[in-house]
């Protein structure tokens, strides 16, 4: 036991004379230098405060001066503040997964947005093309591309009949959980020249990350008839490194918290 | 019981070493800074002081002058526990009179207890 509160208290002491000597290092060092010793020194309070917690509630030697200084107060807030927010962040957590759960089914928390685009003919447009029977005499239309812009936004380009209308159809191809078979319909007309473009208004949706395959219809509203479907044209929507940064945010900072657990555990295992 | 006083402003280390102390059975009684602590040592006349140099009010080699330049405290062991590590420190240290000079960053609290032990005993 004398050995156990030994190493405690030394590592106590060693962190403490670790955020001594980083302070020392700050007075002295260039911006570069000066961000990273500050979070050093940060992770190494929050540290300080974890191993020291049980200190204040085992022992109350009797004292006097400025024993619980400022420097205590700025080390409880900070290591107090960062305890609360991960509490809070696994606790909205839980929630989603536990009792959210009791009340939905599953697959309700999934929602399923209906899509339009700016160009879009009308909202009844697309599920009139999808719903249409095919009729092999109809011209089939031509992609001749498909490709992302600098945003996440898609943009397909093809012919048709002259002003025709044209159903434009991105079906997901990879294996994705809750993703499989996904398919996206819009509609546009041909200009006079039989070419169409359409493109997703960033604002309104865009296709979530992973791989497509293009594939159009003509449509002939009068007769309520569609074409065959044309040939296809696989392309990938993909992820800038800053969307790719947020949408794992949530898995970086679980890292981060488990890594900064194991560190400390660790060091402990470590000087036990 | 033998009594220990220890100054040293960080808190959470006044509260480790106190621990460690009075889990080895000693009294202790802890000051944050150096005017304080010499105040308590004057007034409570311990049996062994365990002593940081970087202190707010009064430096610990003040302190420790003070303490020394007094007939009533002149004989009580010190013991310099500091974050200084430069050899002229340490040197100022012994020759103001402490008996012993750790460096925090490469000390282990056990070592001190033992030190405390061969100093003054249980």
């Amino acid at each position: 036991m004398s050995t156990i509160r030994g190493r405690w208290t030394t590592l106590v002491l060693h962190t403490t004379s670790y955020v001594y000597n980083q302070k020392q290092k700050l007075l002295t060092a260039h911006a570069g230098k000066a961000f990273f010793i500050v979070i050093g020194i940060i992770c190494a309070e929050v540290f300080l405060g974890l191993i020291s917690l049980p200190l204040y509630l085992i022992v109350k030697p009797a004292g006097v001066g400025d024993g619980q200084g400022s420097e205590y107060r700025v080390r409880r807030v900070i290591t107090l503040s960062v305890l609360t927010a991960i509490f809070l962040v696994w606790i909205v957590k839980l929630i989603f997964i536990l009792v959210l759960s009791l009340y939905f089914d599953t697959r309700a928390m999934y929602s399923v947005k209906e899509t339009s685009v700016k160009n879009d003919l009308s909202s009844g447009m697309t599920t009139d093309i999808a719903l249409a029977p095919v009729n092999r005499a109809l011209s089939v239309p031509k992609i001749i591309s498909v490709e992302q812009n600098t945003g996440s936004a898609v943009t397909a380009e093809g012919t048709s009949d002259r002003g025709a209308i044209v159903g434009i159809y991105f079906t997901r191809t990879d294996d994705v959980p809750g993703t499989d078979g996904s398919l996206h319909i819009y509609a546009n007309t041909a200009d006079t020249k039989g070419h169409w473009t359409h493109t997703e208004d960033e604002n309104v949706f865009t296709l979530p990350p992973g791989r497509y395959v293009a594939a159009a219809v003509q449509y002939d509203q009068e007769k309520n008839q569609k074409s065959a479907l044309s040939a296809g044209v696989d392309f990938s929507v993909h992820e800038s490194l800053l969307q790719q940064f947020f949408r794992r945010l949530d898995t970086i900072l679980n890292i981060v918290v488990l890594l900064f657990i194991c560190v400390g555990v660790v060091s402990i295992v470590l000087m036990l | 019981m033998k009594k220990i006083i220890i100054i040293e402003d960080e808190s959470v280390l006044q509260k480790a070493m106190s621990i460690e102390l009075l889990g080895a059975g000693y009294a202790v009684l802890t000051a944050g800074n150096g005017e304080a602590g010499l105040e308590l040592v004057r007034k409570e006349k311990p049996d062994l002081l365990l002593l940081d140099l970087i202190l707010p009010k009064m430096g610990g080699f003040e302190v420790l002058s003070a303490l020394k330049a007094d007939e009533a405290t002149k004989n009580i062991p010190v013991v310099i526990l500091s974050n200084l590590g430069q050899d002229e420190d340490k040197k100022k240290g012994l020759e103001l009179g402490a008996v012993d000079y750790y460096i925090k960053a490469s000390t282990d609290l056990s070592d001190i207890t033992k030190k405390v032990e061969g100093l003054i005993g249980k």
